[in-house]
């Protein structure tokens, strides 16, 4: 009896070794697969595992939102800096995009007139309020002459007036003392279109018996030898035919957009280009 | 009744705690044996019956809850319970490094008899050199959580050895000769 007391604890191990290599043979051979002690035991111990779960969970979660606020606020600083970098990106992206779609359109322009155009970037617009004049970044080095014609793909802008060797000047067709020989497409009718100083256009000179209507579209005639014939100029927006007199007011919004003026072509080939 | 379950408790509660915390840590480091250390703790402390039950138990839970072959880890957590016990009996042991030792030679006991019983009954799925090199991270991190493992269970088995005069559990022999 104290014999068998002495050895209890070893025949206890051995009896727990069996009972082992027994759960483990009869797995093994395939008799027992131990699904109902699975799920018996996953149902107790389950429950304590979501909690212990949460539990270390919600320690991480409060560690990292409040202890580590230092390294949170750093993060922070440079995701806002990041973030402004990639709004600077993004605005020379668009500004990349819109000069290509620009440049697009004057390609395609030049592409379809049938004569030899010298492109031109806007530096600079006049300082004062009475001259309708723009300054670009081509001058007599470039092949640029005093008198070109000077469009863009929406239509006529101007003339060289004045050249230098790196940079020359455009007289506006809005400005006042512009003026050029113009037709109606469609009625053939000849005038003078004149700037005004303002946004509009006066196409001067057009008999009353004419009959102009709002739309008609505005053409260089191509006499006078500065501007070749059929360039689109403008529309017509207002007509005035008084009860008396020989001509009918024709007021006329050019085609060009003055005020978004980037790039520009002058039309190298033409009869009225002065060489100075 | 509470202090001779309490080693089980704290046996499944650390269980339960290897088995959420793992999901926490990087998934490149193999998660550490924490049954093992509890059931070696258990053979600095207890006798054959108890702590070879307690070791049972807990090996049957690991196997359970990992969803393999129930009886695997029961074997080798009974085997490792044994191998400590007779350790302890032949050597004496007084600090931390000696049993952290004990933990990592029982890691290699451990993954020796998986591997000999797995390849017995032609159920080890792995190649034997990647098995063989996963067992060695984990006996290293096994052996590096032991230290947390033994100082917090000491405080829970210091709870159960309160009261009437002496260690309960390893101390039921002088209850038991009382006629109690």
């Amino acid at each position: 009896m104290v014999g068998f007391r002495r050895r209890r604890g070893t025949l206890v191990i051995i009896l727990f070794v069996v009972c082992a290599i027994f759960l483990i043979s009869i797995q093994i051979s395939g008799r027992y697969g131990g699904d109902h002690l699975h799920s018996v035991v996953l149902r107790f111990v389950s429950p304590c595992q979501r909690a212990f779960h949460w539990t270390i969970g919600s320690i991480r979660k409060g560690f990292r939102d409040y202890i580590l606020l230092v390294d949170v606020n750093k993060e922070k600083l440079r995701l806002q800096e990041e973030l402004r970098r990639l709004q600077r990106e993004n605005d020379e992206l668009r500004e990349s995009t819109q000069a290509v779609r620009r440049l697009r359109r004057l390609l395609l322009f030049k592409e379809q007139m049938p004569v030899a155009m010298i492109p031109a970037e806007v530096i600079a617009c006049s300082p004062s309020a009475r001259s309708r004049t723009i300054v670009i970044n081509k001058g007599r080095g470039e092949g640029v002459r005093k008198g070109m014609p000077v469009m863009t793909w929406e239509g006529v802008v101007g003339k060289v007036i004045r050249t230098s060797s790196a940079s020359s000047i455009i007289l506006l067709i809005i400005d006042r003392n512009f003026s050029v020989d113009a037709l109606v497409q469609r009625t053939r009718t000849r005038g003078i279109l004149e700037g005004e100083g303002g946004p509009l256009c006066q196409l001067r000179y057009v008999p009353r018996t004419d009959e102009i209507k709002v739309g008609d579209r505005i053409i260089t005639s191509g006499l006078g030898g500065v501007f070749p014939k059929g360039l689109f100029m403008g529309k017509v927006v207002k007509v005035e035919k008084k009860e008396h007199g020989f001509f009918q007011k024709v007021e006329v919004s050019p085609s060009a957009d003055f005020s978004r003026l980037e790039e520009v072509m002058m039309i190298i080939k033409s009869a009225g280009e002065d060489k100075g | 009744m509470f202090r001779a379950l309490l080693p089980l408790f704290v046996g499944m509660g650390w269980l339960m705690l290897g088995t959420t915390l793992v999901g926490f840590l990087p998934t490149r480091f193999p998660s550490p044996d924490v049954v093992l250390i509890v059931v070696i703790a258990f053979g600095f402390r207890y006798t054959f019956p108890i702590g070879g039950g307690l070791s049972f138990i807990l090996g049957l839970l690991q196997d359970v809850l990992a969803g393999g072959i129930i009886g695997l880890n029961a074997l080798s957590k009974t085997a490792v319970f044994s191998i400590t016990k007779l350790i302890a009996k032949k050597f004496y042991l007084p600090n931390l490094i000696s049993k952290i030792a004990v933990v990592l030679l029982g890691g290699i006991v451990d993954g020796l008899l998986l591997a000999v019983v797995l390849l017995t009954g032609e159920a080890m799925h792995i190649p034997l050199p990647i098995f063989f090199r996963y067992l060695i991270l984990q006996i290293l991190c096994t052996g590096l959580l032991a230290p947390v493992v033994f100082i917090i269970t000491s405080k829970f088995f210091a709870l159960s050895e309160r009261g009437e005069g002496g260690t309960f559990l390893n101390g039921y022999k002088k209850t038991r000769a009382r006629g109690i």
